[in-house]
């Protein structure tokens, strides 16, 4: 019981506490001045929305394989997180973009296919959300497919020419970031991966007890 | 500042969305399961 109150509080800690060091701790770049603070959110957005389609796709794979309903459960968990997590990114990219690139938005490669992902996810949670158990394997083929699409979303910033920057972090010549920034994003990325897996157990373990309940109210 | 104030507070709000809901969620099961079980 001990454990599970401090896996849950964890988050509720370290999110705070990755604002502060973000906010205030971290020094100022000097081109962006303070708007370049909207990085401390947006790449830890981005690598947990990846992280969670990356599962989801394992995971509607295997449903796939093997029809087996825990891999459904963690697909459709991961999914609904990524989706909140691609959600932050779609906001929190344009707030960066309008002081730094004098525009909210671009139809730009990496912009683009970064919105497909979050159309092609929120078709997923309306066909698995809707059509209950039955669209389960429709789900699945759609997060399958729609995966395809985050390294279309990597790549496009490094092949075409973008407004977007490349790539910073994670590159194969490794991180490309003074270490006073590149140790708060990365204690950001680690608070909001952390924050996924407890929202990821919590959410599969309702899920769990909503398909209990169904059982007992049909028998 | 704005900016970044508005970026901070909206993925904060998105989280705290998020989490309530899942509340919501677990109340309403915990209903039904009381519904199921004839308790008031």
């Amino acid at each position: 019981m001990r454990g599970r109150l401090l896996w849950l509080a964890l988050p509720a800690v370290m999110l705070p506490v990755g604002a502060y060091l973000g906010l205030v701790v971290a020094p100022v770049e000097a081109f962006q001045g303070d708007p370049y603070r909207i990085l401390y959110v947006h790449v830890p957005s981005v690598v947990t929305s990846y992280a969670a389609f990356a599962v989801a796709f394992v995971a509607s794979a295997l449903f796939l394989a093997r029809r087996r309903p825990q891999f459904d459960r963690l697909a459709f968990a991961s999914a609904e997180l990524g989706e909140l997590f691609l959600t932050m990114v779609l906001i929190t990219g344009p707030i960066w973009g309008k002081p730094v690139w004098g525009a909210w938005w671009t139809w730009d490669a990496r912009l683009t296919t970064a919105l497909i992902l979050w159309f092609i996810f929120g078709a997923y949670l309306m066909v698995r959300n809707w059509s209950g158990a039955r669209g389960a394997r429709v789900a699945a083929v759609i997060a399958v497919v729609g995966v395809l699409d985050i390294p279309l979303i990597h790549w496009s910033a490094v092949l075409l020419r973008t407004l977007h920057p490349r790539p910073t972090v994670f590159r194969a010549a490794g991180p490309d970031l003074p270490a006073s920034f590149l140790y708060v994003l990365l204690f950001n990325i680690a608070a909001f991966l952390l924050t996924y897996a407890v929202l990821l157990s919590l959410r599969i373990r309702q899920q769990r007890q909503r398909e209990a309940l169904a059982e007992l109210e049909m028998a | 500042m704005g900016y970044v104030a508005a970026a901070y507070l909206l993925v904060a709000a998105l989280l705290a969305g998020y989490a309530w809901s899942l509340l919501a969620r677990q109340r309403d099961l915990v209903r039904r399961a009381r519904d199921h079980d004839g308790e008031p």
